[in-house]
């Protein structure tokens, strides 16, 4: 009884004793997250703990107009670090938990600066020291109004959760659009993601523009402005091909007689090509394993299985008959007993007569 | 709409949750038959509670591997070098139960009177249950970026997988066959052992 209880003490000693930790150290992956992080990332916001980051958010412009362009980069310093080094940066219109991401306000996210079109990206750092950054690029919302961004941060450091948080942001005029302003079309969607050694073809539908370019820079300061063609108000062109995993931001500049505008800058993520072998070559390689390691259980089952099975009664089928088993003492003594003996107790067997009979005898006083 | 991936959890879940059962029972039988003390503390019926446990686990298992894999393999859509090594893992896994299973059904639960047979067991759920490490470490990196792999020394990383072709795969599949029929039409059977 005593020991049950101690037993069922040190269970439930063990169970309390699990440490609380609600982060996933590793990242959730870039995507479209509130700021309660929908129970993933570091959970509640309540149960992280401060973060001495300093975060900073700006924007290339304060006004634009609805549906006009918009670039927001968010950058933090002096923030603690996992071992991980990984940092997810969120863009923001509030701290509500629910309903506060650029998106539900009206914002359209073309790019997110790491190959996607979400709020919530993650970046990695070399160190306390260095600058995380990511930069947005936006495209306002159909209302005109006002609208402001805030940005947080998720990371950890000294086995803790952290929340860096820069509630007040920025305050961005969305007016009207101004009369004749050369625009892209609001269902352009600009391409964010590439491979290795392949061309980006570029298609911009626009209004009101009588010409338009391409303009691009890549990680190492390489810059170029390539004019687009035009077709049907559609303008195409493409970006230099890429020969290694790089980001390459691009933007459009538009131009009338009156106005000269540019789109947002788009970052564009060239990642190697990971040619994945035939799956079926893999399904094949997986049954081989399998059928490989089950003739090998098979065998090693079998031939402990025989070993164990002599000396019992799989001995015949092993040796195959009884003039080969190693028994011959034991053959000497039945060749020696009768074993129709009369002396031969009621219920005792051939066997049990051919072992014990001639120590029973004995016993008897008798000879075999 | 429910992805694959769902299911991949849940299918996940009752796999391991199958194995770590058969495991822990096939291992502590098996202590049971190389200590003594054990034996006798812990007594017969406990004894063939445990065999049962690692048998029908087992069993259980090896049911729900095939909807793991199917429902893992949907969710991981074009699959990359990690998913071809977690196929190659799944294919050692289900051997290694399929012979544990082989040995405990073809033998009966006679084998754990003979201490060779209780160690063999145990290995082969132990081994076992080291590649189920293994193809869950690959499931977290996968799915949650974190590998258990960077916890345990010795345990290797699966960013990169073999790559023998076609021509080569086919090869390693008749060979396994191969293998396996010798064993299964060539090697001298063993007999049921009895339970004492």
């Amino acid at each position: 009884m005593m020991r049950r209880a101690l037993l069922i003490s040190l269970l439930l000693l063990l169970v309390v004793l699990v440490p609380e930790n609600t982060a996933n150290p590793g990242g959730e992956g870039d995507s479209t997250r509130e700021f309660a992080c929908g129970g993933s990332c570091h959970g509640d916001p309540g149960l992280s703990s401060p973060s001495s980051a300093e975060l900073t958010i700006s924007a290339d412009r304060s006004e634009t107009y609805v549906g006009g362009p918009l670039t927001v980069t968010v950058s933090a310093e002096g923030m603690e670090l996992s071992a991980r080094k990984l940092v997810g940066i969120f863009l923001l219109t509030g701290t509500y938990g629910v309903d506060d991401t650029p998106q539900t306000a009206g914002w359209t996210i073309l790019s997110d600066g790491e190959g996607g079109t979400g709020n919530y990206a993650e970046t990695r750092v070399l160190g306390s020291d260095a600058v995380a950054s990511v930069q947005w690029s936006l495209r306002a919302p159909q209302t005109e109004g006002e609208y402001r961004l805030i940005t947080s941060m998720h990371h950890g450091g000294d086995n803790t959760p952290r929340l860096a948080l820069d509630a007040v942001g920025i305050l961005i005029s969305v007016g009207p659009v101004p009369e004749n302003m050369p625009q892209i079309s609001a269902d352009w969607a600009p391409p964010t993601t590439s491979v290795v050694g392949e061309t980006v073809q570029i298609s911009v539908p626009t209004v009101n523009a009588t010409s338009v370019s391409l303009e691009w820079r890549t990680d190492d300061g390489t810059t170029g402005t390539d004019p687009l063609t035009a077709s049907q108000d559609v303008w195409s062109g493409s970006l230099p091909t890429p020969l290694s995993p790089t980001e390459i931001q691009y933007r459009v500049p538009m131009t009338n007689d009156e106005f000269e505008e540019y789109s947002a800058w788009i970052t564009l993520s060239v990642e190697e090509v990971e040619v994945f072998p035939n799956a079926w070559a893999f399904r094949l390689q997986s049954l081989a394993v399998l059928f490989t390691a089950l003739a090998l259980c098979i065998s090693l089952n079998r031939r402990l299985g025989r070993k164990a099975g002599i000396g019992k009664s799989g001995a015949l089928e092993v040796f195959g008959d009884l003039a080969s088993m190693p028994m011959a003492e034991a053959q000497v003594v039945v060749a020696t007993l009768d074993l129709s003996d009369v002396r031969r107790p009621v219920g005792w067997s051939d066997e049990q007569w051919v072992h014990y009979g001639e120590e029973y005898l004995r016993d008897l006083g008798g000879g075999v | 709409m429910v992805g694959a991936g769902t299911f991949h959890a849940v299918a996940v879940e009752l796999t391991i949750g199958a194995f770590a059962l058969a495991t822990a029972a096939t291992l502590l039988r098996m202590l049971m038959v190389t200590s003594p003390y054990l034996e006798r503390k812990l007594g017969h019926r406990v004894a063939s509670g445990l065999d049962g446990a690692g048998l029908y686990g087992a069993i259980l298992g090896l049911f729900v591997i095939p909807v793991t894999i199917i429902t893992g393999t949907l969710a991981a859509g074009d699959g990359n070098s990690m998913t071809a090594n977690k196929m190659l893992l799944s294919g050692l896994f289900t051997g290694l139960w399929l012979g544990y299973l082989h040995g405990r059904i073809t033998l009966g639960p006679g084998l754990w009177e003979n201490k060779a047979l209780s160690v063999l067991q145990g290995v082969l759920a132990f081994a076992a249950f080291l590649v189920l490490m293994m193809l869950a470490s690959i499931g977290g990196t996968l799915a949650r970026g974190e590998t258990l792999t960077d916890l345990i020394p010795g345990l290797p990383h699966f960013e990169s997988s073999p790559d023998v072709g076609m021509v080569g795969s086919i090869l390693m599949f008749v060979l396994g066959v191969a293998a396996l029929c010798a064993v299964l039409f060539v090697q001298p059977k063993a007999r049921r052992l009895p339970d004492e």
